[in-house]
């Protein structure tokens, strides 16, 4: 390895990439790059995407997030509290909704018309209002296969192949990983990082 | 829809370029339909990408101004951009450094059309250093390069207050606990804390404690900015306040990429160790009070180490990791950074 100036090439060049597919993304890119149903909320409806770390609830949000112009989003960290202002933005999100205080959890449902709530725990319970769930658990192949695809894409140099990976390799994943899908990028990265050329990639 | 496709095409194929030298390029836009474009700008930058979070800086620009264009028409608008010192471009293997050329109209009502041009920053060739006629042969010497993000100086932390208070506040709570006659589940959740509040404070500590015994050590790295295979003089001295063992004094030349991905409690460090180069600077040896110890190595910087890069949440550092093992007494540990530039 080491740095040989003299033998740099534009980035992942021999993949037909720009960048290793699975690294870091901004928001806006994890929005892009989003296969998740589209979402349709009601007037006064309260929605919860449901799940562990790691299995796509900020993915969820982020993509509805940039196809609802006039909505807002909001992340909390630990110990943070939602800045609800007078017009919190239509559809409002609010990621990790599970830190909020009951106090907090009660003013938003109270305050907000259309709520989109991601979170760990069912927070169904701390309302009057009717809440929709959409629980994130559970990946197949076919899923994990669209998923790596949109992000070889996402990632694509120029027409040609790229580099695929198969149904054994996706199944493979899926075994190892469940559907903790933080962990299963991960090991993609590391995996595009050894891989040379076009062609199926060993994980 | 976009009203007007913009593609930029550079003068260089492959488009490698060296700090000082004249980027030209063409910004061409094909026109789809009747636009106003209040401003239209041509910049150039860096980003980073890989497993860190992105960091990007926007080091120069040339503003085109505002256009109106008829749908069909074609115009071609050359640019220049002298390159800058740095930070160069480097893949490794959490971390990409690259550049690119950008353009981005901004009109009114409709989503902005933009492009970018991918390009190579290569080190600035080492300078030629004349020799003194038969004295001294010629030799090389670095040429500085910016190292990085504008403005980003790496810190060191000091935790030593943050850990006693944690320690404490552990011990504290265990010590109620303890009193509230806890069951084996909250027995081993008080352990813990205070297990991992006492390694914390200890680290923490360390350090402080040893120079109890060792007096003030003086590190030196020099230079402290060197270039590619540059020989680098260590050295070490201390003037113990008691009577010393010492285990071995030793450290390691380390380049290691560091990057922080995601925020929050998603936020991780990843760490990939490029090289390590061990430096023996004593064996084990007695060192009486207030007598003085010098010690002085040299180490070369790796041919094709990796150039040093600091930014946000992306670094590409090298250290100087020192070790005083002392005998039956807490270590001294601690790393001394290095600038190292790619040519």
């Amino acid at each position: 390895m080491g740095y040989q100036p003299a033998n740099l090439t534009l980035p992942f060049l021999e993949l037909n990439l720009t960048r290793n597919p699975f690294g870091e993304l901004t928001r806006q890119e994890r929005a892009r790059v989003a296969t998740v149903p589209g979402l349709t909320i009601a007037a006064h409806e309260v929605v919860q995407v449901l799940g562990r770390a790691g299995r796509g609830k900020t993915t969820h949000l982020l993509a509805w997030h940039v196809a609802h112009p006039g909505a807002s989003y909001e992340y909390l960290g630990e110990g943070e509290s939602v800045s609800v202002t007078r017009s919190p933005g239509d559809p409002f999100f609010v990621d990790e909704a599970q830190r909020l205080t009951e106090r907090e959890l009660a003013r938003l449902f109270d305050t907000v018309p259309r709520l989109v709530l991601g979170t760990h725990r069912d927070l169904s319970g701390h309302t009057t209002r009717s809440v929709r769930t959409l629980e994130l658990s559970g990946l197949d192949t076919e899923k994990l296969g669209k998923i790596v695809e949109l992000r070889i894409e996402a990632a694509r140099r120029r027409s040609g192949p790229v580099p695929t990976l198969d149904r054994e390799a996706l199944g493979k994943l899926i075994d190892e990983h469940g559907d903790d899908l933080r962990s299963i990028e991960a090991r993609l990265y590391d995996a595009f990082q050894r891989h040379t050329g076009v062609g199926n990639v060993e994980v | 829809m976009s009203k007007c496709k913009l593609s930029i095409t550079l003068d260089r194929e492959p488009p490698q370029y060296k700090p000082g030298e004249m980027l030209k390029g063409t910004l061409l836009a094909e026109v789809e339909s009747d636009v106003k474009i209040d401003s239209l700008v041509v910049s150039i930058g860096w980003r980073t990408h890989g497993k860190g979070n992105v960091d990007e800086e926007q080091v120069d620009f040339e503003p085109m101004g505002a256009k109106t264009w008829s749908a069909g028409e074609r115009h071609e608008l050359p640019f220049s951009f002298v390159m800058p010192k740095g930070p160069v471009s480097y893949h490794g293997y959490l971390l990409n450094v690259d550049w690119y050329v950008k353009a981005n109209a901004d009109v009114a009502w409709a989503r902005d059309p933009k492009t970018e041009a991918e390009l190579l920053l290569l080190p600035a060739p080492a300078e030629r250093l004349p020799g003194d006629g038969y004295r001294t042969e010629p030799k090389t010497a670095a040429q500085p390069h910016v190292l990085g993000a504008t403005g980003i100086v790496p810190q060191k932390h000091d935790h030593r207050v943050f850990s006693l208070v944690f320690l404490v506040v552990s011990v504290g709570i265990a010590v109620v606990m303890l009193g509230k006659k806890p069951n084996l589940f909250s027995l081993s959740i008080i352990g813990a804390f205070v297990g991992v509040g006492s390694f914390i404070a200890y680290r923490s500590w360390r350090n402080t404690l040893a120079k109890q015994k060792l007096g003030d050590v003086q590190v030196s790295v020099e230079p402290e900015h060197a270039g590619r295979g540059q020989p680098l003089r260590v050295s070490v001295s201390l003037r113990p306040l008691y009577d010393v063992s010492l285990t071995s004094i030793r450290a390691d030349l380390v380049g290691r990429e560091r990057v922080i991905s995601g925020s929050g409690t998603n936020k991780q460090t990843h760490v990939h160790e490029l090289r390590r180069t061990p430096i023996e600077l004593s064996g084990a040896r007695d060192v009486r009070a207030r007598e003085e110890l010098v010690l002085e190595e040299m180490v070369t910087i790796p041919e094709d180490a990796e150039p040093t890069f600091h930014s946000a949440e992306n670094h590409v550092v090298w250290e100087l990791e020192l070790h005083v093992d002392v005998a039956l007494w807490p270590d001294l540990k601690d790393d001394y950074e290095v600038f190292v530039h790619p040519s």
